[in-house]
């Protein structure tokens, strides 16, 4: 029988964030913070780095995140997950820089950032990177956001659209979007015939 | 493909990111499985997504180190002032985490009274010994120009006021009792309080008992044995 579950979430909450968190809350517990930035900076990297190719400003977006939740642990009321709440702050602390800065990576996709992105990662496979590269880069940035929010960290729709800040539609209309851009610009990896590729979009978001 | 098996195609694709990135629940997963396991183009779309979450897993670019960013935090934390005092109410255990930003916006509001109050004591002090002020001797009276009551008079009271209230209110209660906030808070939560003006002596242990029936007040007593009784 088919089998489509051959991945496991890639954001499982595999550590116990919501502990180090309300260390944090109740006794500024330092170590708690430290273990909560060794956790979350690689995914923030990530995050960030979908917008900006700048490692000063990557570090300095990450510093001021885990800078918030250090003041604002308290304030934490486990409505969402940790990993929501935090990237949430992310996003918002990184629109407030780039705007401030004018980055060039952020606003509608184009190939600007591409060959920074390809020569400056020597240790990734470089022909899948290489697609997923070029198919990101022709996204406008909130579409690849979106996408780097559910593919690459296992967020919902809802929780997407939270992060984010923006109504569950749009961020439903944002994914669609970006899903149908990538399947024209992505290689038929799974070697299916090409022709079979002809269905499956629709003009709305489902 | 007729309208229900379009319906049931249209429904599945939208389900392929859920089903790649784990977030699909039992439903969404028996409803896909049965489309996928008959449509050659989902089972496609589904590959490639997968790839494609797994090329996202991979780091896009090295990035900032993560040991020296977290030393450059934890620099930043050594520099800055303390955030707040350590959550001292919680140790009453009556108070829940929504209230504790109020106690502590009523804590920064009375931090600034007290600033305010010692500000106006320093300032009647200059005044009093440096500056001739016509406007005393007129009959009016300047905005930094303290009343003579500023300083607490007398032996007082320490107290724990619980979170949730606004500072109006522990404003009322303080000069409803004729008190004044002579020091504090200190990091267990502790405000030091004193009389306004000369007053006859006061029974402290009335007075405490009084400050306890308020629903701001969680702890009130006499300074020690010296206090007047």
């Amino acid at each position: 029988m088919f089998n489509p579950f051959r991945r496991s979430p890639p954001a499982a909450p595999a550590t116990p964030d919501e502990t180090w968190i309300r260390r944090i809350a109740d006794s500024q517990d330092r170590a708690a913070l430290a273990a909560l930035y060794r956790e979350y900076q690689p995914r923030l990297v990530r995050f960030l780095s979908r917008v900006t190719r700048h490692d000063s400003l990557i570090e300095e977006v990450v510093n001021d995140t885990l800078w918030i939740v250090w003041q604002r642990a308290a304030d934490y009321r486990g409505e969402a997950r940790v990993s929501t709440w935090i990237m949430g702050i992310a996003y918002r602390v990184a629109m407030k820089a780039l705007r401030d800065q004018a980055d060039p990576c952020w606003g509608a996709g184009d190939d600007t950032d591409l060959d920074t992105l390809l020569v400056s990662d020597p240790r990734a496979d470089r022909e899948m990177h290489d697609w997923l590269a070029k198919g990101l880069a022709k996204l406008p940035a909130d579409q690849r956001l979106t996408v780097e929010l559910v593919y690459g960290q296992g967020h919902t729709l809802e929780e997407t659209a939270t992060i984010m800040e923006c109504p569950v539609g749009t961020a439903k209309a944002r994914l669609f979007h970006a899903r149908v851009r990538l399947r024209n610009l992505l290689p038929d990896l799974a070697g299916e015939p090409e022709t079979a590729r002809a269905e499956g979009t629709h003009d709305e978001p489902y | 493909m007729n309208p229900t098996d379009m319906r049931i195609h249209q429904e599945t694709w939208g389900l392929l990111p859920w089903l790649v990135n784990g977030r699909a629940d039992t439903a969404q997963h028996h409803r896909a499985e049965a489309h996928l396991a008959d449509c050659a183009d989902c089972r496609a779309e589904l590959a490639r997504e997968q790839h494609l979450a797994a090329a996202m897993a991979q780091p896009s670019v090295p990035g900032p180190d993560l040991s020296q960013g977290l030393a450059r935090l934890m620099q930043r934390l050594d520099q800055a002032a303390p955030v707040r005092p350590a959550r001292p109410w919680l140790a009453l255990g009556t108070e829940s985490a929504g209230r504790s930003a109020t106690i502590r916006l009523s804590t920064a509001a009375l931090l600034g009274a007290l600033q305010l109050a010692l500000f106006a004591a320093a300032a009647a002090w200059w005044l009093r010994t440096s500056v001739p002020v016509a406007g005393s001797a007129n009959g009016y009276q300047t905005l930094t120009q303290a009343p003579a009551s500023a300083a607490p008079v007398g032996p007082g009271l320490r107290v724990v006021f619980h979170g949730g209230h606004p500072i109006s209110e522990l404003q009322a209660l303080l000069v409803g009792h004729g008190l004044m906030i002579v020091s504090g808070p200190t990091e267990a939560g502790v405000f030091t309080l004193g009389s306004a003006a000369p007053q006859p002596a006061r029974d402290l242990d009335a007075l405490a008992a009084e400050l306890r029936r308020s629903p701001a007040v969680a702890f009130a007593e006499p300074t020690g044995p010296a206090a007047a009784r």
